[in-house]
């Protein structure tokens, strides 16, 4: 099922963004460890090692995130990825990662509640749940207890950007920005 | 005891376990499409050789890079580990960083929290 594009609007709104790289399709592994090792190679050109190395782990988080749980699923070689859009952002302040895909109703209260909780955390508050979250014993594929939001939260600026358009009466978009400050 | 093996990927480390020639170490990148696919024959691994040997072990650990879900996986390495050592086997894990990077630090001294097993970091 085909969507808006989203990518347009996202472009107009930020004049004083440059835009990296944007992809809009299914997000396959491969896809991500490309676009890593493009974060790696372009922004080490004229950025520090430690906000390259950053910008790396909030893209790889926010990625795998649209692969294994956008509603919108894929199949080939009896694996499914989910389809979704990855835009890479830089404006003065630092680099934009902007995700989007869709999400079934569940999903969306899910983030809600998520990005509600770790927005309102402080950063020894974040890191003590993210502690706690991982020491849960169960490695349930299921939604992998968000442990991934908590990093994304951790490792950028806080608050995270999260918005839902209404698709229809069962689905959304969800759109989550995250920034990681520095030049 | 089999050694293990498995060659590293753009997004999984390399593994080396030999208890023959006494070398045990992780080295490399860690965001797996599946974590626990590929974590499960090292977490078995690792369990085998915890339960059935006596040895000294130094595991030198040195990561490029882990997501959030390769870290529970190499807490659960280093939890066996513990056990190991509490029954009465020297153990070290040293953890390689970069120097240039003190999240790295930061992210690995989490890893440590709460698990009873010697170690040390060590700068690159």
């Amino acid at each position: 099922m085909a969507y808006p594009l989203h990518i347009k609007a996202i472009f107009a709104e930020e004049s004083d963004s440059e835009i990296i790289f944007a992809f809009n399709g299914v997000i396959t592994q491969d896809l991500i460890v490309s676009l890593g090792e493009t974060i790696r190679c372009e922004l080490s050109l004229y950025t520090n090692c430690k906000l390259v190395n950053r910008v790396f782990a909030v893209f790889i988080e926010i990625a795998q995130n649209v692969m294994h749980y956008s509603d919108e699923k894929f199949y080939f070689d009896d694996k499914s990825y989910g389809k979704g859009q990855l835009i890479l952002m830089k404006n003065p302040m630092g680099y934009e990662i902007v995700a989007s895909n869709r999400v079934t109703s569940s999903q969306k209260k899910f983030l809600s509640e998520r990005s509600h909780l770790v927005n309102n955390l402080n950063c020894e508050e974040l890191k003590d749940l993210y502690i706690k979250t991982r020491r849960q014993k169960e490695i349930d594929s299921a939604k992998g207890a968000g442990l991934g939001f908590i990093d994304i939260a951790r490792k950028s600026g806080l608050p995270l950007e999260v918005e839902f358009e209404d698709l229809n009466d069962f689905y959304y978009i969800y759109r989550l920005k995250a920034m990681v400050n520095g030049t | 005891m089999k050694s293990l093996t498995i060659e590293s990927t753009r997004c999984t480390p390399e593994i080396l376990f030999d208890p023959g020639k006494g070398i045990y170490s992780i080295s490399g990148s860690s965001y797996p499409e599946n974590s626990f696919e590929f974590y499960k024959p090292i977490i078995e691994w690792v369990d085998s050789f915890v339960k059935n040997n006596q040895n000294e072990v130094e595991l030198n650990v040195q990561m490029k890079y882990f997501d959030s879900t390769s870290s529970k996986f190499l807490i659960m390495i280093f939890e066996k580990f513990e056990i190991f050592h509490r029954k009465g086997n020297q153990v070290i894990i040293n953890w390689l960083y970069d120097e240039e990077d003190l999240d790295d630090l930061e992210n690995a001294e989490e890893l440590f929290i709460g698990i009873k097993v010697p170690y040390r970091f060590i700068r690159k």
